[in-house]
């Protein structure tokens, strides 16, 4: 299995390598041999030969920086969703994939258009749709999609075939050890063995102590 | 009436101050009753201001030592760095006639307040000692502070800037300002690679990837870019370190706490008071005499525990990595204490991802025998090492953080660190001092 981490070194805001740490080390248990590919922005990129993408968030002037460089695998990228292959897209990065930012053309595989201008900071528990249990995260960024018919989770994010994005930033898959089962089953197509104790006693911690209505 | 208003604040804080409070409240007071009141100052000859991510209290306060014993000066270092701080040490620094009746006046600057402090301000000098990824959940991240301040920088102030941070030598891109490097030349703690996440690794210019060829600490270290549109600036502002001692241009300091980020801070003063043509005599024996009464983070032993507290910022990898690694550097079984009560004293949101910007992995070594994760979140730091590899079963998990030191001691093996947030710091210094440790 190959796993492209795109732009480790430049959309990196919110410690999101986590995903890819605890993605590696799940694999590894079941025995499943993997390569991590750290893609920085001037290299060639070759879908055909991804399993996983993997992108991030960044400063709102990295994003754009970044989109300039993907718009060449434009029509790559197209094709890689439509074969039911996957990415991870998590933070301000799902913005990339609509069809305008502000004025400027983003990478269309979807139709949704993005605005930027006012800062969300804050924390969510919303329900997961695709899982039975609640997400928790959080969310630090200044733009809005209009027109999301597909969402992840509750009214957030996109998911469309094996495109899974979220604006939750951070280690999302951590904090959320059933998103990360149902992320990890899919992509491997198997059902993998997990020890995740730890894993769901912080995020059963941390609903207990910080999430009012449970 | 700012005649009226800088009267009634000088006696308020004359009252405050014998009641043990008033630093940032004088200065609040009077913003409230002219928000303009910065504009009504006069400026002392020599104005030093200083902001960063890190370091800042250190510089601005070790500036102070040195000008005090040449001149009037009036500072913020036991105050407040935000505005109304800033505030409070002009008031002091002048007559109620707004006229100053000092010297020099140095002021540390919070990141964000800069923009608001000058746009009443313009200093003489202005220093910016390093800038990373701090406080995401308060600041947005470092590119919105950069453009604060480098939108809120006038041309007539001479900056002093660290060359070997990239992020603080993007300052002087399209700017006509007189600029002062300094630096620290490669050292013993430097490396070929940077196990930091970099906040800035491209050419802000043209965008290739900056080829670094060496890394002091986090972002910091010698790059340049390979169509030449950006690069680590030429100095003569140099910090050699050998050993023990600093050497920068052919003065010498020595050195009781050889750490990294402290060189930093000696060379950046140096720098500004060699440029404001201080008397180097006083300025390297100042520089000598704190270097070697600095303290030494909070060492002691209890209960023959050998124990090192180590106050560590959440949410500023570059502060807290420099605890680990300290611990990593020191010899023998250590135990570990890790935790907070809460992530910021500023602001009530749980934004967790800063965990995952630390350079835990420096904790899996087999000196370390236990870790005892402390608090409420004790079990996402757990989640956190994990992912390093660090084997789960040294791990102990104390939630109940009021009886949390009592547990710690009962369950320690070898010495002792305690990486702790403000909120846990306090109270363990408080438990030490009230069973006879000297702190």
């Amino acid at each position: 299995m190959r796993i492209a981490y795109l732009y480790y070194d430049f959309l990196n805001l919110y410690g999101e390598d986590g995903n890819i740490k605890i993605i590696s080390n799940i694999l590894k248990q079941n025995k499943i041999k993997h390569e991590i590919l750290y893609l920085s922005l001037t290299d060639k990129l070759d879908f055909d030969s991804y399993d996983l993408v993997y992108i991030s968030s960044g400063t709102e002037n990295n994003k754009k920086v970044a989109l300039k460089y993907l718009l060449k695998y434009k029509k790559d990228i197209k094709k890689y969703v439509m074969d039911n292959k996957f990415i991870l897209a998590t933070g301000n990065s799902v913005d990339l994939f609509g069809s305008k930012i502000d004025d400027i053309d983003a990478l269309g595989i979807f139709d949704y258009t993005v605005k930027s201008g006012l800062r969300k900071i804050k924390e969510v528990y919303i329900n997961g749709n695709i899982i039975n249990k609640k997400i928790i995260g959080f969310i630090n960024n200044d733009s809005y999609l209009s027109d999301v018919t597909y969402h992840l989770f509750e009214d957030e994010g996109i998911h469309y075939k094996n495109f899974f994005g979220t604006y939750l930033l951070g280690p999302v898959l951590v904090r959320n050890p059933e998103f990360l089962k149902y992320f990890l089953n899919n992509l491997t197509n198997k059902k993998l063995k997990y020890d995740l104790k730890l894993e769901n006693k912080a995020y059963n911690e941390f609903i207990k102590n910080y999430v009012k209505e449970a | 009436m700012n005649y009226l208003i800088v009267m009634f604040v000088k006696i308020l804080k004359f009252i405050l101050v014998r009641l043990g409070h008033g630093t940032a409240l004088p200065g609040d007071i009077a913003l409230k009753l002219n928000k303009n009141i910065l504009s009504y100052f006069q400026m002392p000859k020599t104005t030093i201001f200083i902001t960063g991510t890190t370091g800042k209290t250190t510089v601005s306060g070790t500036l102070y030592e040195i000008y005090k014993k040449n001149c009037k000066t009036v500072s913020n270092i036991k105050g407040s760095n935000l505005i109304g701080g800033v505030a409070t040490a002009l008031i002091d620094a002048s007559k109620l006639n707004g006229k100053t009746k000092v010297d020099a006046l140095i002021i540390e600057v919070d990141e964000r307040y800069v923009k608001k402090v000058f746009k009443y301000i313009t200093p003489k000098y202005f220093i910016i000692n390093n800038l990373s990824r701090d406080q995401l959940a308060r600041n947005g991240h470092f590119d919105l502070v950069f453009d604060e301040i480098n939108n809120s920088i006038s041309p007539k102030t001479h900056l002093i800037l660290n060359a070997d941070d990239p992020l603080v030598t993007k300052f002087s891109l399209g700017k006509k300002n007189k600029i002062t490097y300094y630096s620290v030349s490669k050292n013993k703690y430097s490396k070929d690679k940077s196990i930091n996440k970099l906040d800035l690794c491209y050419c802000p210019v043209c965008n290739t990837k900056l080829d670094f060829k060496y890394f002091n600490y986090g972002n910091l270290g010698y790059y340049s870019c390979k169509n030449k549109d950006f690069k680590h600036p030429d100095t003569k502002y140099v910090g050699y370190l050998d050993k023990d001692t600093l050497t920068i241009c052919d003065s010498v300091i020595k050195l009781k706490n050889t750490a990294l980020y402290n060189v930093y801070n000696l060379v950046c003063c140096y720098t500004l008071a060699s440029v404001d043509h201080i008397d180097m005599s006083l300025v390297v024996d100042t520089l000598n005499d704190l270097s070697l009464k600095v303290k030494r983070l909070n060492e002691f032993t209890y209960n023959n525990i050998k124990t090192t507290l180590l106050l560590s910022k959440n949410e500023t990898p570059l502060s807290y990595n420099q605890s680990l690694d300290y611990i990593k550097s020191k010899k023998g079984d250590k135990t570990v204490a890790i935790g907070f009560t809460r992530i910021s004293g500023r602001y009530d949101l749980k934004d967790l991802s800063w965990l995952y910007d630390i350079n835990f992995e420096l904790l899996n070594s087999k000196d370390i025998k236990r870790i005892i994760l402390v608090g409420p979140f004790a079990y996402d730091i757990a989640v956190r090492l994990k992912l390093e590899g660090i084997d789960t079963k040294k791990f102990k998990y104390c939630l109940d953080y009021d009886n949390s030191l009592d547990y710690i001691l009962k369950n320690t093996i070898g010495d002792l660190y305690c990486v702790v947030y403000f909120d846990l710091n306090y109270k363990y210094i408080d438990y030490f001092k009230k069973r006879g440790v000297n702190l």
